[in-house]
């Protein structure tokens, strides 16, 4: 008992002080994860090498190999390339631009991390919108919120999906086959609710058109060579991601494998490449994993997973819509990824227990994903896009963003619930 | 016989400079009428107290999407931001020199080796350098002032 209030209390105020905001999140999972391990040590519920081994190398693999490509390709300049070509076919309408600038972000998010998405594609929408003579609120919004629901569809959209990918053993194409057409549903009833929602915004006349026809995106390319040899690798990636089950290559080896023949084949500077990977996000999951180790490893977390099972394994349907909706109400509010981390081992727990889990996987990344749209603070993609508005000063404020995040939200949860319920049978 | 050597004999004395309580407006006439790109700014005693650039007033009406771009050479024409926001012009009416300017500003004093200007101008990518005396403002020289006392020292040494 005393292991399991100590692990509590430990993990616990990591995760406050993480919320809080008041000590950067990565020192305060060091911090926590340090505490844990002497305290395990100490009271004999802990040891470094499991502390080691509760590390998921497969997560921080893959977001370390896809970090590498992202930033081999950004330095081509293909992201503005790509986001100058595309704005280009709206003409200057609106409706539009938020359309296919929402849809190359809903895409791009599908294989590469969200933030770097919209790092990339946000300053060009500004310039845009600002060159049209119209706010650029409404598309940025709309970017963060699409970002997000394309993230949802794949293995390696997001942070969540490859944590749950990693603990479940379920592959690229499981995550594509039960998460795909929710997430087309979505993409779709999320744009159709944008142009209500912003409505007025998209109905502002855009000035300058030809401004924005004489655009010439092929100047936005510093080099061809390097962009069309990243394309290569990144999209024989993406194959190997299709056939990773099949070939049995996990998705951590694959994203370092495209990762080392990106840098062989294009040679950069490889110490500005690697200024671009975010080692303070990947300190910070290590940090974390070894933290809710602790908690694992002092036996809590099997406890609350056969309380949990003694309530929901009568009915795994009512279960699973309960985790999509705390789990997306959390992540409105807070970080996803501490709630993600705490509940997998709980999940893995409860299928050894001989619940069939399959079902709650699903709904976790239903809610995880989708739960981050409510809120400015909802996911890292909501606070960069604001943080770049801001710089731009064009801000986004709460106010608006609630106005339009939380129906989002609400909706895209909606069309989740009404999905795990249909496919229920079939997940079994 | 001055020493060659010091940037005091090759500074300009007559210095184009402005108070600190004046306005963004009277700065920007005063280097538009005397032709400066750079303003020591002092108080009622002389002290300097700041540098303002030109770029740091142009830098206000500029579009700030522009610093979050690596480049932007793919854009021919600015469209709707070839015309100064109404706010930016707005904010440029109630700023003063002290909210603008550099401070405290980069200057040394008179007996600066020109080799050491030199280096303080490239380390903090200017283009004008003030020169003090005891803290109060005596002088000012250029990038082109300073680079060619040091040039014709060193041609001097060669022939």
């Amino acid at each position: 008992m005393p292991a399991h209030l100590a692990s509590m209390l430990i993990c616990g105020a990591t995760i406050a002080t993480i919320l809080s905001g008041k000590i950067h999140r990565t020192i305060a999972a060091l911090v926590g994860a340090s505490l844990m391990v002497v305290v395990g040590m100490g009271m004999g519920f802990y040891s470094q090498q499991e502390a080691l081994a509760s590390v998921d190398f497969n997560t921080l693999g893959l977001l370390l190999g896809m970090m590498i490509l992202v930033s081999v390709l950004s330095r081509t300049g293909f992201f503005e390339y790509l986001a100058i070509l595309t704005a280009k076919k709206s003409r200057g309408n609106p409706w539009y631009l938020m359309v296919i600038l929402g849809s190359i972000t809903t895409v791009l998010s599908l294989f590469l991390d969200n933030v770097t998405t919209v790092v990339l594609i946000a300053p060009v929408t500004i310039l845009v919108a600002q060159i049209l003579g119209i706010s650029p609120v409404p598309f940025l919004i709309a970017e963060a919120l699409l970002s997000n629901t394309g993230g949802v569809a794949t293995l390696v959209g997001d942070p969540p999906n490859v944590m749950i990918g990693a603990a479940s053993g379920l592959g690229f194409n499981d995550f594509l086959i039960h998460l795909g057409p929710v997430v087309f549903v979505v993409w779709l009833v999320v744009l159709l609710l944008l142009r209500f929602l912003f409505r007025r915004e998209l109905a502002q006349k855009p000035s300058n058109v030809g401004a924005l026809m004489a655009m010439d995106e092929r100047a936005a390319v510093h080099d061809w060579k390097s962009l069309i040899r990243t394309i290569i690798v990144l999209a024989g990636v993406i194959l190997l991601f299709f056939l990773h089950q099949w070939l049995h290559l996990t998705p951590a080896f694959v994203a370092l494998l495209g990762a080392s023949v990106a840098l062989l084949w294009v040679q950069p500077d490889v110490d500005q490449v690697l200024k671009d990977v975010e080692w303070s996000v990947l300190l910070f999951f290590a940090a974390l994993f070894v933290t809710v180790g602790g908690v694992e490893a002092s036996g809590l977390l099997g406890l609350v997973a056969e309380q949990v099972t003694a309530l929901t394994a009568q009915n795994l349907l009512l279960a699973g819509i309960v985790l999509i909706w705390v789990a997306a109400l959390i992540s409105a509010v807070v970080d996803n990824i501490p709630f993600t981390i705490v509940m997998i081992p709980v999940i893995q727990t409860m299928g050894a227990a001989g619940v069939n889990i399959n079902p709650l996987w699903w709904a976790l990344a239903l809610g995880a994903g989708f739960g981050g749209n409510a809120t400015p603070i909802g996911s890292t993609a909501n606070v960069v896009v604001i943080a770049i508005s801001e710089k731009a000063e064009t801000p986004i404020t709460t106010r608006v963003w609630m106005r339009v995040g939380l129906p989002v939200m609400l909706v895209a949860c909606a069309v989740g619930t009404v999905f795990y319920v249909l496919t229920f049978g079939s997940m079994q | 016989m001055p020493n060659i050597q010091k940037i005091g004999t090759w500074m300009k004395r007559d210095v184009v400079h402005i108070h600190v309580s004046a306005s963004i407006r009277e700065a920007a006439t005063v280097m538009v009428e005397k032709k400066v790109g750079t303003l020591p700014v002092v108080d009622e005693t002389r002290m300097l107290v700041g540098c303002l650039s030109m770029g740091s007033i142009t830098g206000i009406f500029l579009p700030d999407v522009v610093s979050l771009l690596a480049d932007i050479d793919f854009v021919k024409d600015f469209g709707a931001l070839k015309t100064p926001l109404k706010e930016d012009l707005e904010r440029a009416e109630t700023l003063s020199v002290s909210d603008v300017m550099q401070a405290p500003a980069v200057a040394v004093d008179e007996g600066c080796s020109l080799l050491r200007a030199l280096t303080v101008m490239d380390n903090d990518n200017l283009r004008d350098l003030p020169v003090v005396r005891d803290g109060k403002l005596v002088g000012i020289a250029s990038r082109v002032d300073i680079g060619r006392a040091f040039l014709s020292d060193w041609l001097k040494t060669v022939s």
